[in-house]
């Protein structure tokens, strides 16, 4: 009774295994819902993404050669629609990291260890984005007020910090699926603690598990 | 709107549709494929071997693909058989704290394989006569966990870590605004208390910088760009 239920619960087992065992394209939807559910920028996964568009490539190749044949007509198909898949998790990936750089451009490009964490292609998008909504703020606004508070990142001229920034909210509270056993974590500033155990599924504050998404411990879910 | 209810709802049902169809499932098809080992080269990874008859394990949608040109026939899932969410229903309906082990994308494989038969008989082909009892089933085990889950949201009381392990993937995302932002707003009162009783007159004061703790402060109170929901 017990071995048969091991194996019809197997696919209890399916779930995240280590990072070593799972696939590109696991990998890149994993990549997704974190930063999907955090509230800051995550480091740009440059290896998997050139790694996942040289698939890619390579697999429309195949595509191409494979249409001349006309009776593997199905597994063209079916690398088509694969394809196509990859392709809408790639593209979403790509569109909500812009989306948060978009969101604190300011932020970004005031840190450089944030700043650090784009792309080379996202931080030109970064640098021109601020260009613009900078120019068009001036214009629309900013320069119709008084010398002393047309600053677009201060209240006031006389205010030595920028307050006016809008920062990432890392008290955001999040889903959390643990990967690997962590035991005893910190989750808050009085010292709670949380056992943290694969496979665990948390609600909490981003910041108290911010050093582990970071490391690949737990995913966002 | 559409910046507001990215914040609130990052992952629509649809995305979670999509995601679940890399679920596996077991299918028997009819064709094989002249390659090595008769397998299918992926990006996402090997699927088969596709030998006539003979059952493999793919991910959802493909197995969608290769139904809708007839060319498989896909078996339930061994969790869907009627023992099993009998006994599942049970545990659920006793033990009021925790949530039985269940796939984490189970709603949206079950969803699929009881409508995607429009255009042929998918739901009679994979379960035969068994069909009403596994939807009713499957039914009542959601109406047991998501009753499990308003009596649990009904008892929070403040911004505090909690530990739901073998929720379902779209269990957490219908939850996932009520939930989240309760406890981001008990979290932002606790500070407020906090500020209040231990930084004195300081909120919401005058224009001019103050001495103390000008870095965390702003000396006027700034709403902040999503905290208006």
């Amino acid at each position: 009774m017990d071995t048969q239920d091991d194996a019809e619960l197997d696919y209890l087992q399916s779930g995240p295994a280590s990072t070593s065992g799972r696939s590109d394209a696991e990998q890149l939807k994993s990549a997704l819902m974190n930063e999907k559910a955090a509230p800051e920028i995550l480091q740009f996964e440059t290896d998997l993404v050139n790694r996942i568009e040289a698939t890619m490539d390579y697999q429309d190749e195949q595509i191409e050669m494979l249409k001349e044949n006309d009776d593997q007509k199905l597994l063209v198909e079916i690398f088509m629609s694969e394809l196509s898949r990859i392709r809408y998790l790639l593209r979403a990936y790509l569109r909500v990291r812009l989306q948060k750089c978009e969101r604190h451009v300011m932020h970004i490009l005031d840190n450089a260890d944030i700043a650090a964490r784009l792309s080379e292609r996202e931080a030109q998008y970064a640098r021109d984005f601020f260009v613009l909504f900078g120019s068009h703020m001036k214009a629309a606004a900013a320069n119709h007020m008084p010398e002393a508070f047309s600053s677009l990142v201060r209240q006031a001229a006389a205010h030595p910090a920028k307050d006016m920034v809008p920062a990432p909210d890392l008290d955001r509270h999040v889903f959390a699926r643990v990967l690997e056993d962590r035991g005893n974590v910190t989750v808050d500033e009085e010292g709670n603690v949380a056992e943290f155990n694969r496979g665990d599924l948390f609600v909490i504050r981003y910041r108290a598990v911010q050093q582990l998404v970071a490391e690949g411990a737990v995913e966002l879910v | 709107m559409a910046y507001c209810r990215q914040q609130q709802w990052p992952c629509t049902p649809e995305e979670m549709y999509f995601n679940a169809k890399d679920e596996l499932i077991t299918i028997v098809p009819n064709f094989s494929v002249p390659t090595e080992n008769a397998t299918c080269i992926c990006i996402s990874g090997e699927w088969g071997p596709f030998q006539p008859n003979r059952e493999c394990a793919v991910p959802l949608w493909l197995a969608h693909t290769l139904w809708k040109r007839k060319r498989c026939s896909i078996r339930p899932p061994s969790w869907m058989a009627v023992e099993h969410l009998d006994a599942v229903l049970g545990l659920e309906r006793q033990d009021a704290s925790a949530f039985q082990p269940l796939p984490s994308h189970y709603i949206e494989v079950a969803h699929f394989l009881f409508t995607s038969g429009t255009d042929g008989n998918l739901p009679q082909e994979v379960f035969g006569d068994e069909l009403s009892r596994v939807k009713d089933l499957v039914e009542l085990v959601q109406k047991a966990r998501w009753n499990k889950i308003m009596a649990g949201l009904a008892t929070l009381q403040g911004a505090i870590t909690v530990k739901l392990n073998n929720l379902a993937a779209m269990e957490i995302n219908a939850v996932r605004p009520f939930f989240l932002g309760s406890l981001n707003m008990f979290y932002t009162y606790q500070r407020m208390e906090e500020a209040a009783i231990g930084g004195g007159s300081q909120l919401g004061g005058s224009l001019a910088p103050s001495t103390q703790s000008l870095q965390q402060q702003p000396a006027r109170q700034l709403r902040r760009a999503g905290g208006v929901r």
